[in-house]
């Protein structure tokens, strides 16, 4: 990595220099803003938590270990952040589906766009999508934070173990559990890998 | 027959996070266990029906850093730097100049520093952002405030050289029997600087301290302050 570590950058935070904290900022934004929207999806409360992580980060910086992961830390702050909002909102998948027109997606792969041109297809994808979503909703919240990390993340089983402060093997035993319950709720619904039957 | 201690190997294959002996092992066991074989199916529908509610994730927003020199510690040092050097000259006319609000008709700047903080300060709201632009509290910049010091410079210098022909025609009009000797004015003069000394150590004592508090001040309402503010993205407004 060119210049300093998120580390060396944090420590410079400590004493005092606003310009590292900059720094900070402009690398970890996007990964966290990514990282926290996808925990709870609403792009004005991910926008809100990834400020008050940062906020965090600069204030507590004196608490932060030496010899510990920055983005470890970070990701540890901004998923208590994210748990307490989920909490205050109680109902994950309600809140998952809610769109917000003002804030475009990014553009698909082109892989995706290939398949997009038919409108009913693109129709059926999305409620596919809504289904899943609302299914993922009604597993566990420890299950769920695992799969998001794991899938929508793709986070290494020892990040995230890092981040949730437990061993790999419940890691693991989360993300079997809740694939398993993912799919027992679909199934509910007759709902497939191949289609809705 | 129970395979539960293959179920974390089978995850692990799900997301090709195993190692390479740990997989031939698994490749053994599944050649011989229909069982383990259905679930590893399993979980790749699951894995793949997951994938498919993966969000898209919005355009992040930019992240607007906010200073606040007020707060940050080298302006405090370089404010009181001024104010003490506002003092010094000041202290030297012994009328003495107030201070503050008569820099020029400029903005108050020492002002800002020398008022007590209100109490009900814990309170205080977080800086706004309009369109990107940072809407500013209370604090000034530097370019400011080397204005206001170089129009305070100048307005001294008007009134010392005012002062001095004052004292020079006030000298020349006295019969000379009462003017001082040398060695009675260098007395005076030195009773006079111990004096200007004690007064101004007072008000820097003073100065410092207020300072001090208000930095701690400071401090305590720290989570109140938003020294970060993600904007939106262009052309949207933060609420
Ligand atoms: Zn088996």
């Amino acid at each position: 990595m060119h210049g300093p570590t998120d580390e060396e950058l944090l420590l410079a935070v400590r004493s005092g220099d606003n310009d590292s904290f900059g720094t900070l900022v402009a690398r970890w934004e996007r990964p966290l803003f990514h990282f926290v929207y996808r925990m709870i999806s609403r792009p004005e409360d991910a926008r809100d938590i990834c400020q008050e992580t940062f906020l965090r980060v600069l204030n507590k910086a004196h608490r932060f270990k030496p010899g510990a992961k920055f983005s470890t830390w970070m990701y540890q702050i901004a998923l208590n952040l994210c748990r307490d909002q989920l909490r205050k909102k109680r109902r994950w998948s309600a809140v998952v589906v809610e769109r917000n027109s003002d804030f475009e997606p990014e553009p698909a792969p082109s892989a995706v766009l290939q398949v997009e041109d038919n409108p009913a297809e693109a129709a059926e994808r999305t409620e596919r999508r809504q289904l899943i979503t609302q299914a993922l909703g009604e597993i566990p919240a420890e299950q769920r934070e695992v799969l998001v990390m794991k899938e929508f993340e793709g986070m290494k089983f020892r990040e995230i173990a890092e981040i949730l402060g437990c061993p790999e093997s419940t890691v693991k035993s989360r993300m079997y559990y809740g694939l398993n319950g993912l799919k027992a709720a679909l199934a509910k619904q007759g709902f497939t890998a191949e289609g809705v039957s | 027959m129970s395979c539960v201690h293959w179920k974390e190997l089978l995850v692990e294959q799900l997301y090709e996070e195993l190692e390479r002996d740990k997989a031939l092992a698994l490749e053994h066991h599944l050649a011989d266990c229909a069982e383990c074989r259905h679930e590893l199916e399993q979980l790749r529908q699951a894995r793949s029906l997951l994938s498919e509610a993966k969000p898209e994730v919005p355009t992040l927003p930019r992240v607007v850093m906010l200073r606040q020199p007020t707060f940050h510690r080298p302006w405090m040092a370089f404010a009181a730097g001024f104010i003490l050097c506002a003092l010094l000259i000041g202290g030297g006319i012994a009328t003495g100049v107030a201070l503050g609000p008569k820099l020029g008709g400029s903005q108050s700047t020492t002002a800002t520093v020398l008022e007590p903080l209100p109490q009900d300060a814990g309170n205080a709201q977080a800086p706004q952002v309009i369109d990107g632009t940072p809407v500013r509290n209370d604090f000034v910049s530097r370019d400011e405030l080397n204005k206001a010091l170089a129009n305070y410079g100048a307005r001294f210098d008007e009134r010392l050289q005012t002062k001095g022909n004052e004292i020079l025609t006030r000298v020349g009009q006295q019969p000379p029997e009462m003017l001082l000797t040398q060695d009675e004015l260098n007395d005076a003069l030195s009773i006079f600087d111990r004096q200007l000394e004690n007064r101004r150590r007072g008000q820097i004592e003073l100065l410092v301290d207020q300072l001090v508090q208000t930095e701690a001040r400071l401090k305590a309402q720290e989570d109140a302050l938003r020294i970060l503010v993600l904007s939106g993205q262009p052309g949207v407004r933060p609420e």
